[in-house]
């Protein structure tokens, strides 16, 4: 519930903040984003096996954003950074496609 | 990352999920829960953020730089393709303007000679200064060549005598019986007034006809009384026909 919330709030701030992203962190948001979806689906896939557990998914959180913007951060650097955002983009949805339909047999299918 | 084990198929029961996602909703705030929060938060932020830059018109300041590379490639190629269209059209602009031009200025020209030759082969009316020659008594057509030949000579543009208009072709003829043919036009037999307008500088053509030994004289000789008016614009109205060209 408090994660909805949070959810809501977060939009509703940056909505209405309208803060300056810093140019350096720009290229590496969509690429976070996507992992923090990827993490946020894998939590509700563990809440409802009822192995959900409050540390790992913070960490898995942060890890998952942290893994994803260093891989697109050493590809920028090595001149691939476009396929290799390209690559996390689709391993991530890969991801959240899985977790979707296990939290869909989870709650439909029994 | 993900968060699975073999527990998970154990607990496959629809209603078992239904109840966990309950009890997590109306679960009492913790502060672990609170930590979720924050990072849901941020997630949330940050898709807003992402959302209103790729709306915003900033896309290229968040786009790398083998993009932005790619992106002005392909603008200057669209560059030079709208460049060369461009002196293309500027070319035929140009060329289509002094066409037009070239096509007055013809146009132009013809109507100025148009009136020139119409002048000269008697088709126009003209009018302008001149002189008024008139003769009284047995003119001969052979004297009014004579006129005729000086007044050309001192620059006549346009002579008309009485109502015939005189170019280089008109004839000057003597009939049967002694009547001045003009043009093929009878103007009169014997005595009579004969009048000869012609358009050019008066004092000219004046004086050409006065010279010693030349028409006023011998009309004189001839029993020809000869009165030369200056005027200063006198009309030559009589017109030939014109005819077509061959």
């Amino acid at each position: 519930m408090i994660a909805a919330l949070g959810l809501i709030v977060g939009a509703a701030l940056g909505l209405f903040l309208q803060p300056d992203i810093p140019l350096w962190l720009q290229p590496y948001l969509p690429i976070a984003i996507v992992a923090g979806l990827d993490a946020l689906f894998g939590a509700l896939r563990a809440l409802l096996d009822g192995i959900f557990s409050d540390r790992v998914f913070v960490i898995s959180f942060v890890s998952n954003v942290l893994i994803a913007a260093l891989i697109v951060f050493v590809g920028d650097q090595l001149g691939v950074g476009a396929q290799l955002s390209t690559g996390v983009v689709v391993v991530l949805t890969i991801r959240i496609f899985a977790n979707v339909a296990a939290i869909r047999r989870k709650l439909f299918h029994g | 990352m993900r968060q699975e084990s073999p527990a998970a198929q154990q607990l496959s029961d629809a209603n078992v999920g239904w109840r966990r996602l309950r009890n997590v909703l109306f679960a009492k705030p913790s502060r672990d829960q609170l930590l979720i929060a924050v990072l849901c938060a941020v997630l949330g932020f940050a898709v807003v953020q992402q959302v209103s830059i790729v709306n915003s018109d900033e896309v290229l300041a968040t786009a790398r730089s083998e993009d932005l590379v790619q992106i002005l490639d392909s603008l200057d190629q669209r560059n030079q393709r709208l460049d060369s269209e461009l002196a293309t059209l500027k070319d035929t602009k140009a060329r289509l303007e002094s066409g037009q031009d070239a096509a007055a200025t013809a146009a132009k020209e013809r109507q100025v000679r148009d009136a020139e030759l119409g002048i000269l082969a008697g088709t126009l009316a003209a009018q302008g200064p001149g002189v008024v020659v008139t003769m009284t008594g047995p003119v001969t057509s052979s004297l009014l060549l004579d006129a005729v030949q000086e007044l050309r000579d001192a620059g006549a543009e346009a002579i008309q005598i009485n109502q015939v208009r005189v170019v280089a072709q008109t004839a000057f003829e003597t009939g049967a019986n002694d009547e001045v043919v003009v043009g093929g036009v009878t103007i009169g037999k014997g005595s009579g007034t004969y009048r000869l307008t012609a358009i050019g500088d008066s004092a000219t053509l004046a004086s050409s006809l006065r010279i010693p030994g030349g028409v006023v004289e011998s009309a004189r000789t001839a029993g020809v009384k000869v009165l030369i008016v200056e005027k200063s614009e006198v009309k030559v109205s009589a017109v030939l026909p014109a005819k077509k060209a061959d």
